[in-house]
């Protein structure tokens, strides 16, 4: 128990949190707001989609692919002159937040293209039906319909972006991850590593926790 | 008036041409209640989805009101459509929204102001006997209520035409009758012509004037449903009512 207070008086583990939280949620906000409408546009021009068009289906298919099987320490390590030239640093929370967000864009638009692929396709012609354009479609039934399986996506991708920054705490992004890795790798002290962890885990735990109890909240289906 | 000139639509499944609609020709005068009848695989949800736009025919027209319904495009398309109304063998309700939303879709689709949805979604809830239900999500009722949101969405807009797709094949006999009954009193009620697509021949025989009967495509036999019914020409016809008398 000494230990553990050692650790926390000498290790600022509340900034850690801080750092890791500021980084996964601006990062997700930059993933959201490009993966979801490549996501739409994944799903809408497929053969039987609202715009069918082959080579954009196509070619975004690829990219998102590509982006999904570069391991996540090379983009990050690949990233370092475009974060700086856009940034002005690669360290730190600042530096982290492009990589983190292009690494989770392809995701984020797989994740939305799986859910809007969940909508009844009679929904759809019944909203055709009703006289909906094209884009009515999209913002009144598509992203409605998928409110809870979006809460649900979005605490996927918290997660793994947690996962992400604490990676990146080996190429000098800051929070959590870094601290571990300083602590625990280059100084030897598992024990500062390991009440670290107990922190990423508590953090996992309550994020997935959240946004469950949101989730089934708000789904009436 | 509907008229439907030779209306033809195929298929291709695993290489197989399928022949969904094989030179079908129908007039539907205003208001009536059309049944089309036929066993399964015999056209008549392709010739549904034909009337509802939703599927273009490989030849062959759809003349509503003088209106070439497969020339439209865009708002003129939007526009016609909103001037029918769908209701879906699988209801196909909305459902993260509740009933009040569900029925009020098509109506702020078309951009109505609050007012007149709120005085036409009532009206409807009372008339199609969901009072109190306004709130509920459908995953919450029954088939028949589902059905009866169906319905009143459906109505919303006030269609000229109104299309039901295998209406009772999922209920039980006491909600099929409480669902023809209010179809017949849709028809007493609003100037609306219905179209009925259905495999039962009760269905026909309870609400509709008139009655075609598709097998493989082609109408085989058409007309007032008394006639048709009491002196059945095709082996098909024959069969649909020795059906009846089995169950």
């Amino acid at each position: 128990m000494n230990q553990i207070i050692e650790i926390l008086q000498r290790v600022d583990i509340i900034q850690g949190i801080v750092d890791t939280l500021l980084m996964v949620v601006f990062s997700t906000i930059v993933a959201y707001l490009i993966g979801v409408p490549i996501g739409v546009f994944v799903l809408t021009t497929e053969k039987e989609g609202l715009f069918p068009n082959k080579i954009i289906h196509k070619t975004l298919n690829v990219i998102i692919n590509l982006g999904r099987s570069i391991p996540f320490i090379i983009l990050l390590i690949a990233l370092i002159p475009m974060t700086r030239a856009i940034i002005g640093t690669s360290i730190g929370v600042r530096g982290m937040i492009i990589p983190l967000a292009i690494g989770a864009i392809p995701f984020v638009a797989r994740l939305t293209e799986a859910s809007l692929n969940e909508v009844d396709r009679g929904v759809i012609e019944a909203a055709k039906c009703m006289g909906c354009s094209h884009l009515d479609i999209i913002f009144k039934v598509y992203l409605v319909e998928t409110i809870p399986s979006f809460i649900r996506g979005l605490a996927i991708t918290l997660i793994m972006l947690i996962g992400y920054s604490a990676l990146s705490g080996a190429v000098g992004g800051g929070g959590l991850g870094n601290i571990a890795i300083e602590n625990g790798y280059y100084r030897f002290d598992t024990q500062t590593m390991l009440v670290v962890l107990v922190f990423i885990v508590i953090i996992v735990q309550v994020i997935q926790l959240i946004f469950d109890r949101i989730a089934k909240k708000i789904d009436k289906k | 008036m509907i008229k439907i000139n030779k209306l033809t639509k195929h298929f291709h499944l695993n290489g197989e041409k399928i022949i969904a609609l094989d030179d079908v020709n129908l007039t539907i005068q205003k208001g009536e209640i059309y049944g089309i009848i036929g066993l399964s695989g015999a056209g008549k949800s392709t010739l549904l989805r034909c009337l509802s736009t939703l599927e273009h025919p490989d030849s062959g027209s759809i003349v509503i009101d003088d209106q070439d319904i497969f020339q439209l495009a865009g708002n003129e398309l939007r526009k016609f459509r909103s001037n029918i109304g769908v209701v879906f063998q699988g209801y196909n309700l909305l459902m993260q929204r509740n009933a009040f939303d569900n029925i009020s879709f098509p109506l702020k689709i078309r951009k109505d102001s609050k007012e007149i949805i709120q005085k036409r979604v009532s009206e409807l809830f009372s008339f199609v006997g969901l009072e109190g239900k306004q709130k509920a999500y459908p995953s919450k009722l029954s088939g028949g209520q589902r059905q009866r949101v169906a319905i009143a969405r459906a109505l919303a807009t006030n269609p000229s035409l109104l299309l039901f797709d295998e209406p009772t094949s999922a209920l039980d006999a006491i909600t099929t009758k409480q669902i023809l009954t209010l179809i017949k009193e849709i028809s007493l009620r609003y100037q609306v012509t219905i179209i009925i697509i259905t495999h039962e021949i009760g269905v026909v025989k309870n609400v509709c004037d008139k009655v075609a009967v598709l097998n493989y495509g082609k109408v085989v036999e058409e007309g007032i449903v008394d006639e048709v019914l009491n002196n059945p020409k095709s082996e098909i016809t024959k069969m649909l009512l020795g059906k009846e008398l089995i169950i």
